[in-house]
Formats: C-alpha cells, sequence, structure tokens
C-alpha cells in the first residue's frame, strides 16, 4: 500500500517526506502535489526504488 | 521508498494550511487581505500584510505590535516585533507554526489522497503515515 510518511521535528521545524511504494515516475505526480502544499524542499531525493521499472513477463504456452 | 525530500524554509506557501495552523495555535480570526497596515509598529518602519493577527484580538498577550504574514514568491511570511517573540509569543513561536502547517499539510494530503492518518508522537518528533 503506497503511503507518504511525514517526521516533523518539533525542535526545527524541519518536515522530512518520505513517498513509499510508488515506483517509477508515477510517484513524481504525489511529490507535485505536496510541493503545492509544503512549497520548494531543501533536499529532494529519488531513490533506488524510483528508476525500477514494472517488469513484464511473456507467457509460455503449454503444449499440452 | 521511491521518493525523499526535506522542507525547511520558514514560508508559509499555503494560505489555507496558514490559516489552519493559526487556528490550531489559538488565533482563530485573522484579517485577509492586501497590503493591510500593521498597528503598534514604528511609524518611520511601517509594515504591511496579507494576512493579519490584530494585537487587540490576542487575549492576555498585550502585544506590542499586530501579527502580519505578507506574501512572496516563496510564500507567507511571518512580520512580528522582536519584542514580541521574545517576551510574549516565545521566540519558538515560528516554528510551533511550521509544526501546525506541517500537520496541516499532512491532513490535507490525506483528504486529497482519499487515504487515512496516522500519528504518532516519539519524544521531540511527530511522525505521521498517509496511506493510500
Amino acid at each position: 500500500m503506497p503511503e507518504i510518511e511525514f517526521t516533523i521535528d518539533t525542535e526545527t521545524g524541519k518536515c522530512e517526506t518520505q513517498i513509499n511504494g510508488i515506483q517509477g515516475p508515477a510517484c513524481e505526480q504525489t511529490a507535485r502535489q505536496l510541493r503545492q502544499v509544503l512549497g520548494a524542499p531543501t533536499t529532494d531525493r529519488k531513490t533506488a526504488e524510483f528508476h525500477i521499472k514494472p517488469q513484464t513477463k511473456r507467457r509460455v504456452g503449454s503444449n499440452e | 521508498m521511491s521518493k525523499y525530500m526535506t522542507f525547511e524554509s520558514q514560508s508559509f506557501p499555503n494560505r489555507e494550511l496558514l490559516l489552519d495552523a493559526l487556528v490550531e495555535c489559538g488565533f482563530a480570526s485573522p484579517t485577509q487581505g492586501t497590503d493591510i497596515p500593521l498597528e503598534g509598529w514604528d511609524k518611520r518602519n511601517p509594515q504591511t500584510a496579507d494576512i493579519v493577527i490584530q494585537r487587540r484580538d490576542v487575549n492576555g498577550q498585550s502585544l506590542l505590535g499586530d501579527i502580519g504574514f505578507q506574501k512572496t514568491a516563496k510564500g507567507y511570511v511571518a512580520i512580528i516585533d522582536d519584542l514580541d517573540l521574545a517576551y510574549r509569543l516565545g521566540k519558538d513561536f515560528v516554528t510551533r507554526l511550521q509544526n501546525s502547517y506541517h500537520e496541516a499539510a499532512a491532513r490535507k494530503m490525506a483528504k486529497k489522497l482519499g487515504g487515512t492518518l496516522i500519528k504518532e508522537r516519539v519524544g521531540k518528533t511527530i511522525k505521521i503515515r498517509v496511506k493510500f
């Protein structure tokens, strides 16, 4: 299940966000919505999961 | 995880969320407009703002000046008298407002995405998960 995790440091007011469970550029749409409410981020990093491409498998028919 | 972002700016990009955060901090009825003059400021240094909490509306604080939020390219920026921050509102006032703003942002995202929100406080850290 996709999620956004907000971690708020109440002493500094700093907010970290992680978008989890959305692979590939589809995640960018959620990130755009976050930027609309939180403004321009100080750090903006794509993680390894971002670059995973959905795999397609070829179904091989049986000879029966 | 597919994306990681941090937000540290002391400006508030979204008017609606700023108003939510102000309500949470106890300021329920700000005046809204454009370039509203702030009362209580030195006439040699007049200030205007687009969201104003009038000092007479703040009970029990005896503020020296109105609290204002001026719209800039990066969002709304607080205009607060230094002495009010030091002796009345507390030096961490803007940080507390930021925390409330970030919580309001999480609530807004949960609503926008039709998700559920789980909030947990661990020491001085608030963790909010929006599942959708």
